[in-house]
């Protein structure tokens, strides 16, 4: 059970990252939501796993936060990327690429015989 | 760096622990609000909303405990926390509390001055050149195992020693010391000239006894330690020449031994040479 939480807090990191780079500041709902549908609702989230991934984030310096308003008026903690976020996005998805990639070269029908 | 960093807001974490626990039930309530929106626009009853909005979320109790393990160092949050109940119980029982901290007060004095003592007669090396070299060799009778040697022995030990680069000869002893007030009693030892050339010192002010001032009929001559220094002279240099009368016999203080100031183990008084006695 822990390995698969650490396997899966990686990515749900890479993924919070990703969000905030495409949608900018948002609220830890908004994050959620917006994972859920990017993965077009095949990823069961619990939202209760966001809030731990994004405070370590936070500590790490990836992201900021600060109190706002959502647009209806709800009071929201929103989450931003850092300059030190961006850069760590970029490697991040440079390094989930060349994995995808070989294991895709594994996986392929010509794969691993050759 | 990363790691370095968001090790210490993890320490930073164990303050100001109201304010963070304040900022998380908000966001955990907003949170909560926000989907409730969502789901009441989306036609559901107001109940259900909540009720769906709260599943969703996993536990609100199970994510503030995450968030605690992850905002601070668990660890020490929790040493803290016994730390503060040990006290709590500790004030609660001051008959107990006492009875401890003597016990512990007892226990430490007892070690301590146990290891003080292993450590000066056993751990430290002696405060002279070379004192692997240093032996004591004791004259041992049927009678007793460490017997007064006597000044004729001495000489012949002397005489005979092939084993040994020098040999020299010391007593403790107790002189009465002639003052303005009467006589008063110092403690010190006697020594042959060669004591301190072969404990390997040299007198901190002054000059050692030179070869020769043992004998019986060279003038008196004492070095003092310095305690007797301190305490009778005031620590003064001047005390080079001065005569003392000591067991009635004027003597000379020609110095002042290094050995106290080495160690701080009390030493002889005074030492004077007078082999011949």
């Amino acid at each position: 059970m822990p390995e698969k939480t650490d396997v899966w807090q990686g990515t749900l990191a890479l993924m919070v990252l990703k969000t905030l780079d495409t949608l900018g500041p948002l609220h830890g709902y908004g994050i959620a939501r917006r994972i859920e549908q990017t993965s077009g609702n095949l990823l069961c989230l619990n939202y209760g796993t966001l809030y731990p991934a994004l405070l370590k984030l936070e500590q790490e310096g990836s992201i900021s936060s600060e109190w706002g308003s959502s647009e209806n008026n709800r009071k929201a903690k929103f989450y931003k990327l850092t300059r030190a976020g961006r850069k760590q996005l970029e490697q991040e998805t440079q390094n989930w690429e060349q994995t995808t990639a070989i294991l895709a070269r594994f996986l392929s029908p010509s794969g691993g015989a050759a | 760096m990363k790691t370095l960093r968001a090790c210490l807001l993890r320490i930073a974490g164990l303050f100001s622990t109201a304010r963070r626990e304040r900022d998380l039930s908000n966001e955990i309530e907003s949170h909560l609000q926000l989907h409730m929106d969502d789901n009441l626009r989306a036609g559901m009853p107001p109940e259900l909303a909540r009720r769906d909005a709260l599943l969703k979320l996993g536990g609100v109790e199970v994510l503030k405990e995450a968030c605690r393990d992850r905002r601070s160092v668990p660890f020490v949050e929790n040493l803290l926390r016994d730390v503060r109940f040990a006290l709590r119980q500790l004030q609660r029982n001051p008959g107990f509390t006492a009875t401890a901290i003597l016990m512990l007060a007892l226990g430490m004095c007892a070690s301590i001055a146990i290891f003080a003592f292993v450590d000066a007669a056993l751990l430290k090396p002696l405060p002279y050149r070379d004192p692997a070299r240093l032996v004591s060799a004791p004259e041992k009778t049927p009678t007793s195992p460490q017997s007064v040697l006597s000044y004729p022995d001495y000489l012949d030990w002397k005489r005979l020693n092939t084993v040994f680069s020098s040999l020299d000869a010391y007593q403790h002893s107790a002189f009465a010391l002639s003052t303005a007030s009467g006589a008063e009693k110092a403690s010190g030892a006697r020594v042959t000239d060669g004591f301190f050339r072969t404990l390997g010192v040299t007198p901190v002010i002054g000059r050692d006894f030179h070869p020769g001032e043992g004998l019986l009929q060279a003038p008196r001559t004492a070095l003092l330690s310095y305690s007797a220094w301190q305490q009778r002279y005031g620590g003064k240099p001047d005390v080079l020449g001065k005569t003392v009368t000591l067991n009635g016999d004027p003597t000379v203080i020609i110095g002042r031994d290094a050995i106290e100031q080495v160690r701080g183990k009390r030493s002889p008084h005074a030492c004077r040479r007078d082999e011949g006695k």
